[in-house]
């Protein structure tokens, strides 16, 4: 759906800025997209390189394959009509009404009367905001303004939705149900969503595949299971400790220190179907060791289950091997504290 | 009092120059501001050399005193007005004047325009003219409006030197019962009368301002 290759973006000035350094990214159709990085890491540039409102230096985007660095600006222009965008301060128009920001991409893209009117409607229904379609933004919350903005962008049936921070200005609860629509938006509608934020949360509540980004690289990329539970970068470990803690407390550490023959601490790391089965009660019956659990953190990731367990086994070498034998047949990542 | 039917057709005159002037000012007015705006740094096409230009241009309409001003365009007043005294005569100096001052407010009111909302509309594939038509005076209205008060407010003042080309108006009047002749009653009256114009414009501005508030 979007190639970006070896895409570099320098600002101009006195200081040059390099905002993007030789990103190259493969976001596929239908995939819910996160970027996440520090302030200024060029996100934000990265972003509007889809859409065109940032020329990069040098390097290739390819839309729907299109590649559209080389289009005219007026291709461009029609181009933006099929991409919707999001933003973290809303950028609603103060002038016109819920109804006539929604309305505004249909009047750009040329739409009969009747039909703005009709679809309108429609997304405004979708979310949840079809009581409010005479208000003007400033009688909105925060959390209404981003559904306007999310049903102005998708007013015009786009197959991409780029989403600058779009949680960064709202309370966490509202942040969970902007989430969710967004979740929602990508299955019902099949659009293909690519976010970018500094919120570990977003990514680990709706994201299938991330990338980090440093400095304007892409110092990290992949599955967020994957990324989630075996972050090697720094800044990637940082952003995951935002939302789990992995750094086991003082007193498990201590303990698992003092080292004895019959007994050992692991970390374990388990994500999808795993985190379902009862692997603590088969391994004590299998392998007949005693366990017991110094430290766990379960939750969701997007839709998928993990835990992070550390256990403290006692048994002999023999029944400890069985257990790692077990784990491993599980999939379950081990490390020995 | 015998002077009335005089201050009758003053107060017309000076309705009728400053209404007039306006209409120019704001119809030359406004389109440079708009064109200020868009070829300005961090503008919808910035183009420092065109932005150059022209805000010279316009510095040097505002700089010029009114007085100076009027008797300069002499010549552009008889062509375009077919005579170079009267009232119609007057609101060619007074346009002129008016224009850049427009102008420059016109500039500032769309530069306070959130270029996050400009950005949102380019991202929907607006072209310039929808972002100018659209976006930028849509969503600086109030302040287009309140600065067209404070021009229609700035032609009643200068209109009152309109007298030095035949003019007329209130405050022609004034000057010349009142400074001339020491007809303190006439020159108050029509005082009196200026002021309850400036009043009843400013009034009306901040109302229609308030209607069409964005924010
Ligand atoms: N129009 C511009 N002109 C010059 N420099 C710019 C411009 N836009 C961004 N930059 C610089 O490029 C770098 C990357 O900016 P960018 O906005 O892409 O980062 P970001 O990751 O989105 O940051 P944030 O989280 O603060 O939004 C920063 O150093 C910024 O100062
Ligand atoms: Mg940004």
């Amino acid at each position: 759906m979007i190639i970006i290759k070896n895409l570099d973006i320098t600002y101009p000035g006195k200081r040059k800025v390099k905002a993007v350094d030789n990103v190259s990214l493969e976001i596929k159709k239908g995939e819910i997209f996160g970027i996440i990085g520090l302030s200024g890491a060029g996100k934000s540039s990265l972003l509007r390189a889809i859409n065109g409102l940032v020329r990069p230096t040098s390097g290739e985007v390819w839309v729907d394959g299109v590649e559209i660095t080389r289009l005219s600006s007026k291709e461009l222009l029609s181009l933006r009509q099929k991409i919707g965008m999001i933003f973290q301060h809303f950028n609603l128009l103060d002038s016109r009404t819920v109804f006539g920001n929604v309305a505004f991409p249909l009047e750009i893209g040329g739409y009969p009367r009747e039909r703005i009117k009709k679809r309108v409607m429609e997304v405004l229904e979708l979310v949840g905001l079809l009581d409010k379609a005479d208000s003007y933004p400033r009688e909105l919350s925060g959390g209404q303004k981003q559904r306007v903005g999310i049903a102005r962008a998708i007013a015009a049936n786009p197959k991409i939705l780029l989403c600058d921070e779009p949680t960064s200005a709202l309370d966490p609860q509202t942040t969970g149900q902007i989430l969710k629509l967004l979740a929602e938006i990508n299955r019902k509608l099949g659009i293909t969503i690519v976010i970018i934020t500094h919120e570990m949360r977003v990514i680990t509540e709706i994201c299938d595949r991330v990338a980090v980004m440093d400095n304007g690289r892409v110092v990290e990329e992949g599955v967020v299971t994957d990324v989630f539970l075996n972050p090697w970068h720094p800044i990637t470990k940082e952003f995951v400790n935002t939302v789990i803690s992995k750094e086991l407390p003082e007193e498990v550490l201590l303990q698992a220190r003092t080292k004895r023959p019959d007994r050992e601490v692991l970390l374990l790391r388990f994500a999808g179907n795993t985190a379902n089965e009862p692997v603590v009660s088969r391994i004590i019956k299998e392998t007949g060791v005693e366990l017991s659990i110094l430290y766990g953190n379960i939750g969701h990731l997007k839709d998928v289950p993990y835990g992070i367990l550390a256990v403290e086994i006692f048994g002999d070498e023999n029944k400890r091997d069985k257990v790692r034998q077990i784990l491993h047949e599980l999939s379950v990542k081990l490390e020995v504290v | 009092m015998e002077y009335w039917p005089e201050i009758i057709k003053a107060t017309y005159e000076t309705l009728y120059m400053t209404g007039v002037s306006l209409f120019f000012a704001a119809v030359i007015g406004i389109p440079v501001g708009v064109l200020l705006n868009a070829v300005s740094n961090g503008g919808i096409m910035p183009n420092p050399v065109i932005y150059s230009i022209l805000g010279s241009v316009v510095n040097v309409l505002r700089s010029a005193p009114f007085v100076i001003l009027m008797l300069a365009v002499t010549p552009l007043t008889r062509l375009i007005a077919g005579t170079s005294i009267g009232s119609s005569a007057a609101i060619v100096p007074l346009t002129i004047g008016a224009a850049p001052f427009v102008a420059r407010l016109i500039e500032a009111n769309l530069r306070e325009v959130d270029p996050g909302v400009v950005e949102a509309a380019r991202a929907m594939g607006a072209n310039n003219r929808q972002v100018i038509f659209k976006v930028l005076l849509q969503e600086a209205r109030a302040g287009i409006i309140l600065s067209l008060t404070n021009t229609a407010i700035a032609i009643i003042g200068y209109s009152a030197m309109a007298g030095a080309i035949g003019g007329g108006g209130l405050g022609d009047l004034g000057v010349r019962y009142g400074y001339m002749r020491f007809q303190t009653d006439v020159m108050l009256i029509t005082v009196a009368i200026l002021v309850a114009l400036v009043e009843i414009v400013q009034a009306t501005g901040n109302f229609l301002a308030r209607k069409y508030k964005t924010k």
